[in-house]
């Protein structure tokens, strides 16, 4: 690490390999498993599935990520997910062109984060509260501007997004990586990428070495809310529908998938390629499950275990 | 400086809900007159609202208080329309009044909405009750008090409720499982392979009823097919998606699905047309949404059964009057379920059925 980081010598430790190798050892091991159990999962075609199924989630728990790391929560990303989908739909039913609605749907969505941004800074409330108190006016908003139905008539052209491949590559899956590699490189490389690391760490030391809290927290909330628009409009592509309840309960599989991953609910500590593998891992339960048709009730125990011993063994090896 | 913040952020809210009005009025909005919304809204946010309107003694006009499961779906606000529509062709017989809790899941809610709506001594209750039991001893405190209580969709366990109007839906599941036996026959497949079960939620005894009618019909009637162990997704229609998926690519002699409402039904039926296969799996869904009724033409849904929860308001309201005038009711009606097929989903009663909104009143 260079002097850049000198603000926070503790951040060291935190971007330290074992952890995600450890969870990329488990995930390897499903994948051997799953191969030897179904001679369906290897195969191209389950491949594109796997990774299609796991892009949505898989871009909200980048966002996830930033917020985690800075010791924050956001519980409103489900609520995001559904808000932007409806948003684009009803444009794009509206007579609006693609890009537009979307463009419109993520600013709209950004609004949101700002909102958790300005709750959690300025207003002090703890962000398990204020994104709480926006999760609920968000779904309010949704069911009042859609009467709670779905909505339908979307151009085809934006419902064949979603199933259309980039050299075999489905297009809701590059989005995915595209979504990793600028996540990548944000934490990595940039002031604000180290600033969400010292923030999470130790908050005051790091205002009293000068950086502006208050711009990097609306600067968490915001990239937060962004990745839960995009996924938002991927969904929408995905079920060639606006959907009321779009993302409920993402938020929950957002925090798991990071938190599998590597991520500290304390703040300080936490990757992208950690939280990538975490959300793989609990896509591929979920797909394995049903290659193999295995028990419904039986697959939740499971990913619900193995969401506490990722952690366990994440905490053995820090010892 | 934050109070500026804060209006900006508030601007920027309201400013976004600005912009979904201006996209409505482009198109959606045929679909949702704002009558509508008023409805939803008032069901959501006012259950007391009742106790400021004038009590409707004048003229016999009699006060019936519907009160639904959750606010959220459109199999509720469809029956919320058949209770309105009904008042508005008697508006010198009734007026109704609407309430429900927001989501299914607030079964305490809808427990003390219940108890509002009885402080203010309506002339009837119609309630569609979420849970068989909590809301028995305000039913009975309601029953007590002489208002008579009129039970749609779900059965409540006491016997003072005037009547039950609901589907039978161990008879609709076993009247898709008979539905998806016929389109194999039809198709000339032999009655042999896999057929998925993808269920809406766990653990609600409308879905449960159906999925038990559907598996028990199957295995008389089809023996030799698998039925692969039930999926359940969490009201979540892409990991219905997800699920269908799955079974398409595991299964090389999966012959179909059945879907116990419209949630999952859409997701097996985007995920077939995803896979291309909407000639060759055949798909039975409960209930009706866009997506399903467009599956329907495209061939990827191949049949939906439907319960008639317009009828239910409707009828819910009816007999409400003929409780209050002192009749014997019934005590249990089955609005009975209707098969949609391609061949069937234009004709006119059909059409209402699909999307009761088109027969709104007012």
């Amino acid at each position: 690490m260079n002097k850049e980081t000198a603000i926070n010598p503790i951040e060291k430790k935190k971007r330290a390999l074992p952890g995600e190798m450890m969870i990329l050892i488990i995930l390897i091991a499903m994948f051997i498993v799953l191969s030897i159990a179904s001679n369906k999962f290897m195969t191209w075609d389950n491949m594109t599935n796997l990774m299609k199924q796991t892009s949505i989630n898989g871009v909200v728990a980048i966002g996830m990520t930033f917020v985690i790391i800075s010791s924050g929560i956001d519980l409103s990303v489900g609520a995001i997910v559904g808000f932007s989908g409806i948003l684009a739909s009803m444009l794009m039913v509206g007579g609006w062109g693609i890009a537009p609605s979307v463009l419109v749907a993520i600013a709209a969505s950004a609004g949101v984060g700002v909102a958790n941004g300005v709750l959690v800074h300025d207003g002090k409330v703890p962000p398990f509260i204020a994104t709480l108190g926006t999760m609920t006016i968000v779904r309010g908003v949704i069911m009042l501007i859609t009467d709670a139905r779905m909505i339908s008539g979307m151009p085809d052209d934006f419902i064949n997004f979603a199933t259309s491949t980039i050299l075999g590559i489905p297009a809701l899956a590059i989005i995915w990586i595209v979504a990793i590699i600028i996540a990548i490189l944000i934490l990595k490389f940039t002031v604000f990428g180290r600033n969400v690391y010292s923030i999470g760490s130790n908050e005051e030391a790091t205002r009293l070495s000068g950086v502006n809290i208050r711009l990097n927290i609306y600067g968490i909330y915001l990239v937060s809310a962004l990745c839960s628009a995009v996924a938002g409009i991927m969904l929408a592509s995905r079920v060639g529908n606006g959907l009321p309840k779009g993302g409920d309960g993402y938020e929950l599989d957002a925090i798991a998938a990071s938190v599998v991953g590597g991520a500290s609910l304390s703040g300080g500590e936490g990757s992208i390629v950690g939280t990538v593998i975490g959300a793989l891992i609990m896509q591929t339960l979920r797909n394995g499950g049903n290659l193999l048709g295995v028990n419904s009730f039986i697959l939740e125990i499971c990913i619900g275990s193995l969401i506490i011993v990722a952690v366990l063994i994440d905490k053995a090896k820090k010892k | 400086m934050k109070k500026m913040l804060a209006i900006l952020v508030v601007a920027v809210m309201l400013l976004s809900v600005a912009l979904v009005g201006c996209g409505q009025e482009g198109g959606t909005a045929s679909e949702s007159p704002a009558a509508e919304s008023s409805a939803a809204t008032e069901a959501s946010t006012a259950p007391a609202d009742g106790t400021s309107a004038a009590p409707a003694d004048e003229g016999g006009v009699k006060d019936v208080a519907v009160l639904i499961k959750a606010t959220d779906s459109d199999f509720w606000q469809y029956v919320l329309v058949g209770a309105t529509n009904y008042a508005a062709e008697n508006p010198d017989k009734v007026k109704v009044t609407t309430d429900g809790p927001p989501n299914e899941s607030d079964i305490d809610q809808q427990v003390s909405i219940l108890e509002q709506i009885i402080s203010r001594e309506p002339d009837a209750i119609v309630i569609a009750s979420t849970s068989s039991d909590a809301t028995v001893p305000a039913i009975e405190d309601a029953v007590a008090k002489g208002i008579p209580v009129i039970t749609v969709d779900n059965k409540v366990n006491t016997d003072k409720v005037a009547t039950l109007l609901a589907t039978d839906n161990l008879k609709g599941g076993a009247t898709a499982a008979d539905t998806l036996v016929e389109k194999l026959k039809a198709e000339g497949k032999e009655l042999k392979g896999k057929v998925g079960v993808i269920s809406n939620m766990a653990g609600v005894q409308v879905l449960t009823d159906r999925d038990q009618g559907f598996i028990d019909r199957m295995k008389e009637i089809a023996p030799d097919i698998e039925l692969i162990e039930t999926v359940y997704v969490d009201g979540d229609m892409t990991k219905a998606m997800d699920a269908a998926a799955d079974q398409i690519s595991a299964n090389d002699d999966l012959l179909g699905f059945f879907a116990d409402n419209n949630t999952v039904g859409s997701g097996a039926a985007r995920a077939i047309t995803e896979a291309g296969k909407e000639n060759d799996l055949v798909l039975v869904a409960f209930d009706s949404d866009p997506e399903e009724i467009k599956g329907l033409g495209t061939g990827a849904v191949d049949a939906l059964i439907l319960q008639d929860p317009y009828g239910m308001g409707y009828k819910g309201v009816e007999d409400a009057l003929k409780a209050i005038a002192g009749e014997t009711l019934e005590s249990y009606v089955d609005t009975g379920v209707t098969v949609v097929t391609k061949d069937n989903m234009d004709d006119e009663e059909i059409k209402g059925l699909l999307d009761p909104m088109t027969k709104k009143i007012g």
